[in-house]
C-alpha cells in the first residue's frame, strides 16, 4: 500500500493506473468517462443524421405531388429516420449518460464491468455503421421502423434491405443488453459507503428500473428478429399464414419490445428532470417516495400496453378493453411525477436559466403528448386515428417532449462537469426558442393533418384532399426546428471549447458528481466518500477537498490495482473491494469477432459466421483468463480502520449478480419463444399441421435424463473446496443432450413445410446452443481447476457454470416437453 | 442472501402479481374466444365472463394479500426490511398498494365490455 505524500502525488499514482496512455491508448479505453462520452457523441452524430432524414421527409411532403424523392427512397427515409432515432440515438444516448454519470453520482470510481461497457460501445458503433452504411449505398431498410411482416418478408422485400435492419439492430441490441446489466450491477453494488437505497439519487432509481425494463423488453425483439431472419434466409414459415405462421406474431413480439421502449427512453430523461429541477428550484424535490413508487409502477404497467398498437388488427373486444384500461392507467404514475415537479417548482425559488427553459419546454410539449396518448388509448378514437398523421404528431410530442427537451436541459446542466467550462451564451436561448416554436409549428398542426385523414408513410398526396396547407406549415416549422437544433449543438460545442472556466459546483447542486475535479479525472474520486444523507453535498462543501486529499476510503494505491468499493445493495454497508480491469484491447477484439459473425450472417456466409461465433467465445474466455488476482489475499485495509475482502473472496461478487441478470434476459427470450409457440397453436390459421413429429420418445427420454443429470452433477461440483470430477460428468451429460436433440431434429417433418416444424426446430436449437455453452463452461472450469486458479476464483466460476446449467436444464426440459406435447393438443 | 433478496423484491411483489394477472386475463380472453366460451351460459353470465371475473377476483385477493403481508412485515420489529430502512418500509406498502389499485382497475372492462370479435 503506497501512502502518497500529497494529493498531487495521489493524483499521479491513480492516473497512472486508471488513465489510458499511449498513441493507440484510445483503442484500449474501458473507463466509464471515456466510454460514456463516446456513446453520447456517437449518438449525437446519429441524431444529426436522423434529423437530416426527417428534414428530407418534410421536404417531400411540403407540397402535393412532391417530386423531391420517389417512393422507394421515401420508404428508406422514413424507415431510417425512425430506426436511427429509436435504436441509434435515444437508447445509446441515455446509456452514455448513465455510464458517464452513475459512478460519479454514486461515489464509485468506475462501473462494475468496464470491459463490458467498452464491448457494448464497439457493438453499437459497428452495428450502427452497418445500418448507416446501407443508407449511403442506397440499400437501407425500407419496411418501416417496425418492420411489419409480410411487407418485410422475403417475397415482398427480396433485397438485403430488411436483413440489414434485422442484423444491424440485433447487433446494437447486444450493446443495450450489456449496458443494462452494467447499469443494474453498478447501481446495486458499486456505491459509496453509507449510500443506502433511500439515500440513492433519484436518477439511479430511474436508471435501475429502466435497465430492468431493457432486460425484459429487448429479448422479444431479438427473438422476433432471429425468427424473421431465419424465415427470410431459410424459408421457415413463422409469419406465413398459409403454412401455419401468422404475421401478427411479429407484431406481438415487436410491440412487446416497442411499447416499453417508449418508457425506456422516457424514464432516464425523467430521471434527469428529477435531478435538475430541484437544483433549479433551489429546494428538495417534493414526493420522493411517490416518485420512486411511480417509477416502479411505470416499469411494470408499460409492459401491459403493447396491444394498444394493434387495436385495429381484430382481437377480442374484452382484450381491447384490458389494454385500453392499462394504457390509461399508466398515465397516473406519469402524472404523479408531473405534479411532484410542478409542486417543487411552485414551492421553490426557480432560476430561469437555460436548463430550466428546456424543462419548461418539456412541460409544454410532453404534457399535451401524454394527453393525446390518453386519447389514442381509447379504442374508438384510436380506430379512427390509427395510422394517420395524428399518431405521428402524438409520438413526436411524447418522444421529443419526453426525451429531447430533458436531454438538452441535461446537456447544458452537466456541461461544466463534462468539460470544466460553463455555458452562459445567449445563443443557447435562441436555439431553445427556435426548437420550441419550430416543433409546435411542425407537430401541433400535424394533429389536424391526421384528423383530416392523411395516412402515415405516403410519399405524396393530391391537393384535393386539403392537406396542402397544414403540410406546408409543418415543413416550414420543421426547418425552424432544425435550425434551432443546429444552433443548440453549435452553442454546446462552442461553450465546451471556449466557455469560461466553471467553478466546482456551479449550480449549488447536492449530488456527488459535483465533488470531483472538472473535467473528471480518469479515477473519478481520489478517495471514496461516506454518505450520510440523500443530499451528500448539501451541508458539506468541504467534502470535495477531503476526498481530493485522500481522506476518504481507498485514498491510496496498492499492487497496481484499480480498486473501488462494493456495498450491500440495500444498506450501502461496504462489503468488498472490487478490483477492476485496466485498459485492454479485448473488448474491441471481441466486438470485431461479433461483427464478423453478424456480417457473415448478413452476407449468408454461414461457415464464416460460425468461425466468428467461435472467435467471440475464445475472446470471452481470454477475458475470464485475466479476471483473477493470482492468489488469496484475505481482508485488506480500505481506510477508516475497515478491512474488506477482495471481490473474488467476497460472499456476493458482482459477477454473480451479472450472471443472474444475463440469465433473466435469456429467460425472457425463452418465455417469448414459448408465447410465440402458444400464439401460433391457438391463433394461427392452418393448424393442425399435416405432419407431426414421428416418435422420438427415446431421444426425448435421453434428453430429459441428460438435462437432469447435468444439473445434478454441476450442483455436486459446488462448495469449498470445489469438486472438479463432476464437471466432466456434467459435460458428458450435455453431450448426451446434444445427441438427443440431433435425433429429434431428424424425427421432425421438414421445417419449411409448416410453422409447427419451424418452431420445434427453434426450440431444439435453443436447447442445443445452451447445452453447447454449458459444455464449454464445464470443461473450461475443469481445466482451470487443474492450472492454479485460486479456490475463491474457482468457486465463483463453478457457481456461474452451475447457474447456467440450472437455467439450461430447466428451459431444456420445458422445450422437450413442448416438442412432445404439441401433437397431443390436437388429439390422436 | 434469501432475506436480502426478499427485501429487494418486496416493493415489486404487487406489480409482479399484477403482471401475472394481466397476462392470464389476456390469455384467458384469447383462449375463451377461440373456444366460443362466450356462448356457453353459466348462470346469469357467459362461461368466459364468469371465468374472467373469477380470475380477476383471485388476482385482487392475491394483491390484497401482498399488501397485508407487507403491512405485517413492517410491523414485525427487527425484520430485515425494518432494519434496512424506514424508507423501504413505506416504499413496499405504497408500491404494493398501488399495485392493488391497478389490479382492480385493470379488470373493470370484464364488467362492461363485449367479449369477443
Amino acid at each position: 500500500m503506497n501512502s502518497p505524500r500529497s494529493s498531487v502525488a495521489l493524483h499521479k499514482d491513480l492516473d497512472a493506473l486508471w488513465g489510458t496512455h499511449g498513441r493507440f491508448g484510445w483503442l484500449y479505453a474501458v473507463n466509464h468517462t471515456t466510454i460514456g462520452r463516446r456513446f453520447i457523441l456517437t449518438a449525437a452524430v446519429y441524431f444529426v443524421i436522423g434529423g437530416l432524414l426527417g428534414m428530407l421527409i418534410r421536404t417531400q411532403l411540403a407540397s402535393p405531388q412532391g417530386a423531391f424523392v420517389g417512393a422507394e427512397v421515401y420508404n428508406q427515409l422514413f424507415t431510417m429516420h425512425g430506426t436511427i432515432m429509436m435504436f441509434l440515438f435515444a437508447v445509446p444516448m441515455f446509456e452514455g449518460m448513465a455510464m458517464y454519470l452513475l459512478p460519479k453520482m454514486l461515489g464509485a470510481r468506475d462501473l462494475a464491468f468496464p470491459r463490458l461497457s467498452a464491448y457494448g460501445y464497439w457493438c453499437y458503433a459497428f452495428g450502427g455503421s452497418i445500418v448507416i452504411g446501407a443508407l449511403l449505398l442506397g440499400i437501407a431498410p425500407d419496411s418501416g421502423w417496425f418492420m411489419y411482416t409480410p411487407l418485410s418478408s422475403q417475397p415482398y422485400t427480396p433485397g438485403i434491405n430488411a436483413d440489414i435492419w434485422l442484423i444491424g439492430i440485433t447487433f446494437v441490441e447486444i450493446s443495450a443488453l450489456c449496458g443494462a446489466i452494467e447499469i443494474i450491477v453498478s447501481i446495486l453494488k458499486l456505491r459509496a459507503p453509507g449510500m443506502s437505497l433511500d439515500r440513492m439519487p433519484l436518477l439511479a432509481w430511474y436508471l435501475l428500473v429502466t435497465a430492468f425494463m431493457m432486460l425484459a423488453g429487448f429479448p422479444p425483439l431479438i427473438l422476433g428478429s432471429i425468427l424473421l431472419e431465419i424465415e427470410r434466409a431459410f424459408d421457415l414459415p413463422f409469419f406465413v399464414p398459409d403454412r401455419g405462421g401468422d404475421p401478427l406474431l411479429w407484431q406481438h413480439l415487436f410491440w412487446l419490445f416497442g411499447h416499453p421502449e417508449v418508457y425506456i427512453i422516457f424514464l432516464p430523461a425523467a430521471g434527469a428532470i428529477s435531478t435538475i429541477l430541484p437544483v433549479m428550484a433551489r429546494r428538495r424535490i417534493i414526493g420522493h417516495l411517490w416518485i420512486v413508487v411511480s417509477i416502479i409502477a411505470m416499469g411494470f404497467l408499460s409492459f401491459g400496453l403493447w396491444v394498444h398498437h394493434m387495436f385495429t388488427v381484430g382481437i377480442p373486444h374484452l382484450a381491447l378493453g384490458l389494454f385500453s384500461a392499462a394504457s390509461m392507467l399508466v398515465a397516473v404514475p406519469t402524472a404523479v411525477q408531473i405534479f411532484a415537479w410542478i409542486g417543487t417548482l411552485m414551492s421553490g425559488r426557480p432560476r430561469m436559466n437555460l436548463p430550466m427553459l428546456y424543462l419548461i419546454g418539456f412541460f409544454l410539449v410532453f404534457v399535451p403528448g401524454g394527453l393525446t396518448g390518453v386519447m389514442v388509448a381509447a379504442v374508438p378514437f384510436d380506430q379512427q386515428a390509427h395510422d394517420t398523421h395524428f399518431v405521428v404528431a402524438h409520438l413526436h410530442y411524447v418522444l421529443v417532449g419526453g426525451f429531447l427537451f430533458p436531454m438538452l436541459a441535461a446537456a447544458y446542466y452537466w456541461l461544466p462537469l463534462f468539460t470544466g467550462r460553463s455555458a452562459s451564451s445567449e445563443i443557447g436561448r435562441v436555439g431553445f426558442w427556435l426548437i420550441l416554436i419550430g416543433f409546435n409549428a411542425t407537430f401541433l398542426v400535424m394533429h389536424f393533418t391526421g384528423l383530416l385523414g392523411m395516412p402515415r408513410r405516403i410519399f405524396t398526396y393530391d391537393a384535393e384532399f386539403g392537406w396542402a396547407w397544414p403540410n406546408l406549415v409543418s415543413s416550414m416549422g420543421s426547418f425552424v426546428m432544425a435550425i434551432g437544433f443546429a444552433t443548440a449543438l453549435i452553442d454546446l460545442f462552442v461553450q465546451a471549447r471556449f466557455g469560461r472556466r466553471s467553478e466546482r459546483n456551479p449550480w449549488d447542486a447536492t449530488t456527488l458528481e459535483w465533488a470531483i475535479t472538472k473535467p473528471p479525472p480518469s479515477y473519478t474520486f481520489a478517495s471514496l466518500p461516506t454518505v450520510t444523507d440523500r443530499d451528500p453535498l448539501a451541508d458539506a462543501n468541504h467534502v470535495a477537498r477531503e476526498l481530493a486529499a485522500g481522506r476518504g476510503y481507498l485514498g491510496f494505491t496498492r499492487n497496481g490495482w484499480l480498486e473501488t468499493l462494493g456495498v450491500d445493495s440495500v444498506t450501502g454497508k461496504p462489503e468488498q473491494i472490487v478490483v477492476l480491469p485496466g485498459p485492454t484491447l479485448w473488448p474491441l477484439l471481441s466486438a470485431l469477432a461479433t461483427g464478423v459473425f453478424f456480417g457473415a450472417v448478413l452476407l449468408k456466409l454461414y461457415l464464416v459466421a460460425l468461425a466468428g461465433a467461435g472467435a467471440v467465445l475464445v475472446s470471452f474466455l481470454f477475458w475470464a483468463e485475466r479476471s483473477g488476482l493470482g492468489r488469496e489475499y484475505g481482508p485488506l485495509p480500505v481506510g477508516h480502520g475497515l478491512d474488506l475482502p477482495v471481490h473474488p473472496e467476497a460472499a456476493n461478487p458482482p459477477a454473480r449478480l451479472a450472471t443472474l441478470l444475463a440469465i433473466t434476459a435469456d429467460a425472457t427470450l425463452f418465455a417469448s419463444l414459448i408465447f410465440g409457440v402458444l400464439f401460433l397453436v391457438v391463433s394461427a390459421s392452418g393448424w393442425p399441421p399435416p405432419d407431426f413429429i414421428e416418435g422420438g420418445w427415446l431421444a426425448t427420454a435421453v434428453g430429459l435424463a441428460g438435462w437432469c443429470a447435468a444439473a445434478w452433477l454441476m450442483n455436486a461440483a459446488r462448495g469449498r473446496p470445489v469438486t472438479t470430477t463432476p464437471l466432466l460428468g456434467a459435460a458428458l451429460a450435455n453431450v448426451a443432450v446434444l445427441a438427443a436433440i440431433v435425433m429429434l431434429f431428424q424425427a421432425l417433418p421438414p421445417a419449411t413445410g409448416h410453422a409447427y416444424a419451424a418452431v420445434n426446430v427453434v426450440l431444439l436449437a435453443y436447447g442445443a446452443l445452451h447445452a453447447a455453452i454449458a459444455i464449454v463452461f464445464a470443461v473450461h472450469t475443469w481445466v482451470k481447476s487443474r492450472s492454479g486458479r485460486t479456490p475463491s476464483a474457482l468457486s465463483l466460476q463453478v457457481e456461474i457454470a452451475w447457474l447456467w446449467q440450472l437455467f439450461s436444464s430447466a428451459t431444456g426440459v420445458i422445450g422437450l416437453a413442448f416438442v412432445q406435447a404439441i401433437p397431443g393438443l390436437f388429439g390422436p | 442472501m434469501s432475506g436480502r433478496l426478499a427485501t429487494s423484491l418486496a416493493p415489486a411483489a404487487g406489480f409482479i402479481s399484477w403482471s401475472i394477472a394481466f397476462v392470464a386475463l389476456y390469455g384467458l380472453v384469447s383462449v375463451g374466444c377461440l373456444l366460443d366460451w362466450q356462448d356457453v351460459r353459466w348462470g346469469p353470465l357467459s362461461l368466459l365472463r364468469a371465468l374472467l371475473a373469477g380470475l380477476w377476483i383471485g388476482a385482487i385477493a392475491a394483491a390484497a394479500l401482498i399488501v397485508m403481508a407487507s403491512w405485517r412485515r413492517m410491523q414485525a420489529a427487527g425484520s430485515e426490511t425494518a432494519k434496512a430502512s424506514p424508507f423501504l418500509r413505506k416504499l413496499e406498502i405504497a408500491a404494493n398498494g398501488a399495485a392493488l389499485v391497478s389490479t382492480i382497475w385493470i379488470g373493470l372492462p370484464i364488467l362492461m365490455a363485449r367479449q369477443c370479435v
